[in-house]
């Protein structure tokens, strides 16, 4: 065997070697093309961006340079500029106010009608403001010089058309300002004063930070030079907050682009950037029609993203590589072996001669040399063993023969049988999954059954109608078509990881797109067939909830705009008869004072009853949510007092608050604060003049709160006491008083407290007084 | 030069209401009764303060506050409304709104002293 061998391997390595060399040289050889097509490409791009990004920034400016050499001839300026700076300290001259709203009509109007400009500024002979479009600017500058940080925007732009360097504007809506002044001559050749536009580098900005095509961390950034760094102008998609704050040092050899480009120099090269990552980088420097302004321009894109692809397609041709010599592999294991195999054989069977027997074959296969070879030693073989063949072998094996076939007869029938019971078997099946799919096909409720990777198996004609897709568009796929793009993930994250360990999932919170685009509100489950451990299906059913969903929102909304709509004119009711009441709508005696202080008292009534009615409803529609939150009970206690404090000083009542050290209650704040409020205007309401009422907060022994509100009023009647929180509820002893009262505080600080799923209770004496006891539930421990 | 007050509301007895009782020598009333006009207005020249209404015609009042803060607009916005509900104020808060009255619950005494405060 040991010789076999080693033909096979040597076989095997020489045609794997001959297939792996030029595999691998062509893929180094292609790898590398693309990665110089790619870089070459990339480079292409950006230095189109960049050449594009610097006409638009330079046309830009060309622009605003030939808009400010037409208004250095406006007469309207030159005829009213004097006319200002005569009366500048005397603005409500007539002749000042003319020439200011002269100025105003044509300047404003065309400044507003360009984006770009922030104001527009005309500066007197002796630098200072006269006057400005922008007025909010105006009350700050007037009278003060060009806001410009090296201060040179009036002594230049006196002499020629002048542009100031980028500064920080709180004017401009993204805080970068420029200046562009230019001399104002009247008929004479005097120089009479500056014009100055404040520009906005808002637009600019927009247009160098639009990153299209730039891919994730590509981006276009400028500069300027100052002596031995750059300084960038702009805020830089990786340092927001960079624009006039951070500088790019010439010496350090990541500065390159930059550099170059401040020093009037264009290019391209692999490089650094401001973060020292490697980047492709273009530069060029701009031509502005300022000379002091030395700006360049720099484009770039991180080479990690470049070559990204390269990766990608590198991983690819490994894998085939791996793919390709594991075929070869065993091709040439296979090829080997055809050639070493009947070598082997040969050998074997010589050797099984040598010893003496006849009794030897050799497999041939196919008809090349080495086929002959074997057909011919089998043919020497037959010659050799026909010779030594006896009857009696032949006639054993005809008995064989005979006994080999009755065994099969009785085989024959048996499996007849066997084959029978299974035909009734399957019957049987088919019949009960026939009843299940016509049990599913009738179900009116839309149902999908998908893998457990959600890839849609059966859908019923219920589904179908539902949704508008028919089961031939979509089986086989995953139906995240029918979700929303916003629940997307939820749907896939939420439901399939749910139900992988036998739960369902359940949930009617999903909005479902139907094919035309439509879309419903469903209720939807997703239940799994388990198989040993993990699900084999999972079986989707959904129902069309657009209605229930609709009502619920039309119903709370109702209740909130019917309660605006109440309100409005009792407000105006009100205040009609507040007016009447303060004696601002003329005099009134005091028999109509008393009745209309009557009827102000019940727009007020009703006001509160229409809040509580709509705290009511929303309780009962389980609109409310508490959210609960610390609260600091003292705070609470006397915020609420406040706001009861006309009430209980004209009745002359005491109103004494105390609580526990730190008195902090863990609850719904806006919640308690209703339930305290009605509680005390009650204890307010009905206790007698000159009575003392009493807010508490004690701290018990297992860390819950005990509020109480005491007072000493006229109580509840014991027979009526089992009433008190019933709805409308209103006590016999207390109807005749001359206090107005809705029914509903009770019953609604009864629910309240429920929804804070604390306790509420009250132990109460006739003509003794009241106390209403509230525990509220134990913090949760943080 | 007298500030600026603009008022946007829809129902005229209460825009009569606020006319008798803010109005003043040195205050500027500019009245609309809904919220694109609003907008207009603030456009036209920036009030010093704005009372504003939130169901209104055409444009509501959260329209105008999202514009506002949208515009970035310093000037203090007092919301007046009879809308009582925690989301509504909540909503106002986030565009930026710097009070929230609902009317049915305040004097007019009150209100008027409220809008001194901001001025």
């Amino acid at each position: 065997m040991f010789s076999i061998t080693k033909i096979n391997v040597k076989l095997t390595a020489g045609f794997c070697l001959a297939a792996i060399i030029p595999t691998f040289l062509v893929m180094v050889i292609s790898l590398k093309q693309i990665e110089n097509s790619l870089t070459e490409a990339n480079f292409q791009r950006i230095s189109s961006i960049t050449t594009l990004k610097k006409e638009k920034i330079e046309l830009f400016f060309e622009k605003l340079a030939n808009d400010i050499t037409i208004i250095q001839d406006y007469t309207i300026i030159k005829e009213y500029l004097p006319i200002l700076e005569t009366y500048r300290d005397n603005p409500s001259d007539s002749k000042y106010i003319e020439a200011k709203s002269a100025l105003d009509l044509q300047l404003s109007t065309w400044s507003k009608t360009r984006g770009e400009i922030a104001d527009f500024i005309l500066v007197s002979t002796d630098g200072t403001i006269l006057y400005a479009t922008n007025d909010w600017h105006a009350g700050e500058h007037i009278g003060k010089p060009l806001p410009d940080p090296e201060g040179l925007a009036f002594l230049e732009g006196k002499k020629q058309i002048y542009l100031t360097d980028v500064f920080h504007s709180e004017f401009t809506s993204n805080g970068f300002g420029m200046l562009v002044t230019a001399p104002i001559v009247n008929a004479n050749l005097q120089n009479i004063g500056v014009i100055a536009l404040e520009i906005d580098m808002t637009p600019i900005y927009k247009m160098i930070a639009d990153h299209t095509s730039l891919g994730d961390t590509g981006e276009t950034l400028i500069g300027r030079n100052e002596g031995d760094h750059a300084l960038f102008l702009n805020p830089l998609r990786h340092d927001q907050k960079a624009g006039l704050t951070k500088k790019a040092v010439y010496a350090n050899s990541a500065s390159l682009p930059i550099r170059e480009a401040t020093q009037w120099k264009a290019g391209s090269s692999f490089t650094m950037d401001y973060r020292s990552v490697p980047v492709l980088a273009t530069w060029t420097p701009l031509q502005l029609p300022s000379k002091n302004l030395i700006w360049g321009l720099v484009t770039k894109i991180d080479t990690a993203e470049v070559i990204a692809p390269l990766v990608a397609i590198q991983r690819t041709i490994i894998n085939l590589t791996i793919g390709f010599l594991v075929v070869i592999l065993l091709l040439s294991y296979f090829f080997a072996r055809s050639i070493s195999m009947p070598i082997a054989n040969l050998r074997g069977a010589m050797q099984e001669i040598a010893s003496g027997s006849f009794q030897v074959k050799i497999a041939v296969k196919g008809s090349d040399e080495i086929a002959d070879l074997g057909n011919m030693f089998n043919m020497m073989v037959q010659r050799l063993q026909s010779a030594n063949k006896n009857i009696e072998e032949s006639t054993k094996e005809l008995e064989d023969i005979v006994q080999e076939t009755t065994k099969q007869n009785t085989n024959l029938e048996d499996s007849k049988n066997a084959t029978l019971n299974i035909l009734e078997d399957l019957k049987n099946e088919a019949d009960n999954t026939k009843k299940f799919q016509q049990a599913v096909e009738g179900s009116t409720n839309p149902i999908a059954i998908t893998s457990p990777q959600l890839e849609l198996l059966y859908v019923n004609p219920a589904w179908e109608l539902a949704t508008g897709y028919k089961a031939s568009e979509v089986i086989g796929k995953i139906p995240d078509f029918l979700v929303n793009d916003k629940m997307e993930s939820e749907f896939f994250n939420k439901a399939s990881e749910w139900v992988q360990h036998g739960d369902s999932y359940h949930s009617d919170d999903f909005i479902f797109k139907r094919k035309d685009g439509t879309t419903y509100n469903v209720d939807f489950t997703m239940y799994p067939i388990m198989g040993e451990e993990a699900p084999v299906f999972l079986v989707n059913i959904h129902h069309n909830i657009t209605r229930r969903k609709r009502e619920e929102v039309a119903k709370s909304d109702f209740v909130s705009i019917a309660s605006h709509q109440l309100r409005t004119p009792l407000t105006t009711m009100r205040w009609t008869l507040e007016m009447f009441l303060k004696g601002k709508a003329g005099s009134i005696t005091d028999k109509q004072k008393e009745l209309m202080n009557d009827a102000y008292q019940c727009s007020l009534h009703m006001t509160e009853t229409i809040s509580s009615m709509l705290m009511l409803s929303k309780i009962e529609a389980e609109k409310l949510r508490p959210q609960p939150a610390e609260v600091n009970l003292q705070t609470l206690f006397e915020e609420v007092k406040d706001s009861q404090k006309a009430a209980h000083i004209e009745k002359k009542q005491e109103i004494h608050i105390q609580c526990f050290e730190e008195p902090v209650a863990y609850a719904d704040p806006a919640l308690l604060r209703e339930v305290i409020m009605n509680l005390l205007s009650n204890a307010i309401k009905y206790t007698p003049n000159g009575g003392s009422i009493s807010v508490t907060a004690k701290n018990q022994a297992d860390d819950s709160v005990l509020i109480e509100v005491s007072d000493t009023g006229y109580g509840i009647p014991p027979r009526q006491q089992d009433q008190v929180f019933t709805k409308f509820f209103r006590a016999d002893n207390i109807v005749n008083l001359p206090e107005s009262g809705t029914g509903l505080g009770l019953h609604l600080a009864y629910n309240l407290v429920n929804l804070l799923q604390g306790k509420i209770s009250f132990l109460s004496k006739e003509n003794t007084g009241t106390t209403f006891s509230i525990s509220l539930p134990i913090p949760p421990t943080l | 030069m007298p500030k600026k007050l603009l008022i946007a509301e829809d129902d005229n007895f209460l825009v009569k209401m606020y006319k008798m009782n803010i109005e003043k020598d040195d205050l500027d009333v500019e009245i609309v009764n809904d919220g694109s006009s609003a907008i207009a207005s603030i456009e036209k020249s920036k009030p010093d303060i704005l009372l504003l209404d939130l169901l209104m015609p055409k444009v509501d009042g959260f329209a105008v506050l999202e514009h506002c803060k949208e515009k970035k607009y310093k000037f203090p916005i007092i919301v007046m409304s009879n809308l009582s509900q925690e989301v509504d104020m909540q909503k106002c808060k986030d565009l930026g709104a710097t009070d929230y009255f609902v009317k049915s619950d305040m004097d007019l005494e009150e209100l008027a002293s409220k809008v001194q405060k901001y001025l």
